[in-house]
């Protein structure tokens, strides 16, 4: 186990972004508006029933950063640009991660195979996690490729499990090992 | 088209910069973004539309060449 201390606050930087747990303060009509707008939502179940800001406010709050973390993406200039958000199974050592980056501006850009990065050290090796999984619908090719890119496995494809665009698609998992992260990152040190 | 081809159209980058063994992992221009312009390109190419299956074969110059070679087999059957 790491650093962290279960219940409170999380904070991680990369070269260019503080990952920080989000507070009800972070909340406000700029992230509200993400989860309004078709395009940000387009691969995100949140679309289908965007919140309004005290529903937002509540999610942010019913995250306890023991089991579950929403650690929001901030340049280093402050500016909110998306969230990564984890649900731990301490049982079994497993969590599944899930991303979105809000700040249209920022996509294409790298900042998940970044953020994912540094979120995986502080799952895998700081909570000692076995496994992370991830997923995303099938015609999202753009997160395909960053699971590809960032070395994630396969792990089972749920078939027209989604209604997107009008069409029935796949939900793909994708896992992260510990011991696969572990090799892959002590190599690139 | 080649698969270098499919590249080099997808990722606007001229095709004598595509390497023979252009990969997700090591050729830069392809990006999250590029490679939905890859997946499209290609399909355009064979004629349909790829399944999950095959979307997640997509990684390098050879997989490419591979789905091409599919797309021209299932085309020559009809």
């Amino acid at each position: 186990m790491g650093a962290h201390v279960p219940g409170t606050p999380v904070r991680l930087e990369t070269d260019r972004f503080i990952i920080r747990s989000m507070t009800t303060d972070d909340v406000g009509e700029h992230y509200l508006a993400w989860l309004h707008d078709p395009e940000v939502t387009r691969f995100l179940q949140v679309g289908i029933d965007p919140p309004d800001l005290a529903q937002l406010r509540d999610y942010v709050a019913g995250h306890d950063n023991r089991t579950s973390y929403l650690l929001g993406i901030f340049t280093r200039s402050g500016q909110h640009i998306g969230n990564q958000r984890a649900r731990i199974m301490p049982h079994h050592r497993v969590a599944n991660l899930s991303v979105m980056i809000g700040e249209k501006e920022y996509w294409g850009r790298q900042v998940v195979l970044e953020c994912r990065a540094r979120v995986l050290d502080f799952l895998l090796r700081d909570l000692d996690l076995h496994k992370v999984q991830g997923g995303c619908t099938s015609d999202n090719r753009a997160a395909i490729f960053n699971y590809k890119r960032q070395g994630w496995r396969e792990d089972g494809i749920h078939r027209e499990q989604y209604v997107s665009a009008g069409n029935r698609v796949d939900l793909i998992y994708f896992a992260m090992f510990r011991r696969d992260w572990t090799a892959r990152s002590d190599g690139a040190r | 088209m080649r698969a270098e081809e499919i590249l080099a159209s997808a990722l606007a980058v001229p095709i004598e910069s595509v390497p023979g063994d252009a990969s997700i992992a090591t050729f830069e221009p392809w990006d999250s973004l590029g490679h939905v312009a890859v997946i499209e390109t290609l399909e355009a190419a064979i004629g349909r539309k790829l399944d999950a299956n095959e979307v997640l074969t997509i990684v390098d110059v050879a997989t490419i060449r591979s789905a091409l070679e599919r797309g021209s087999s299932a085309k020559a059957v009809r």
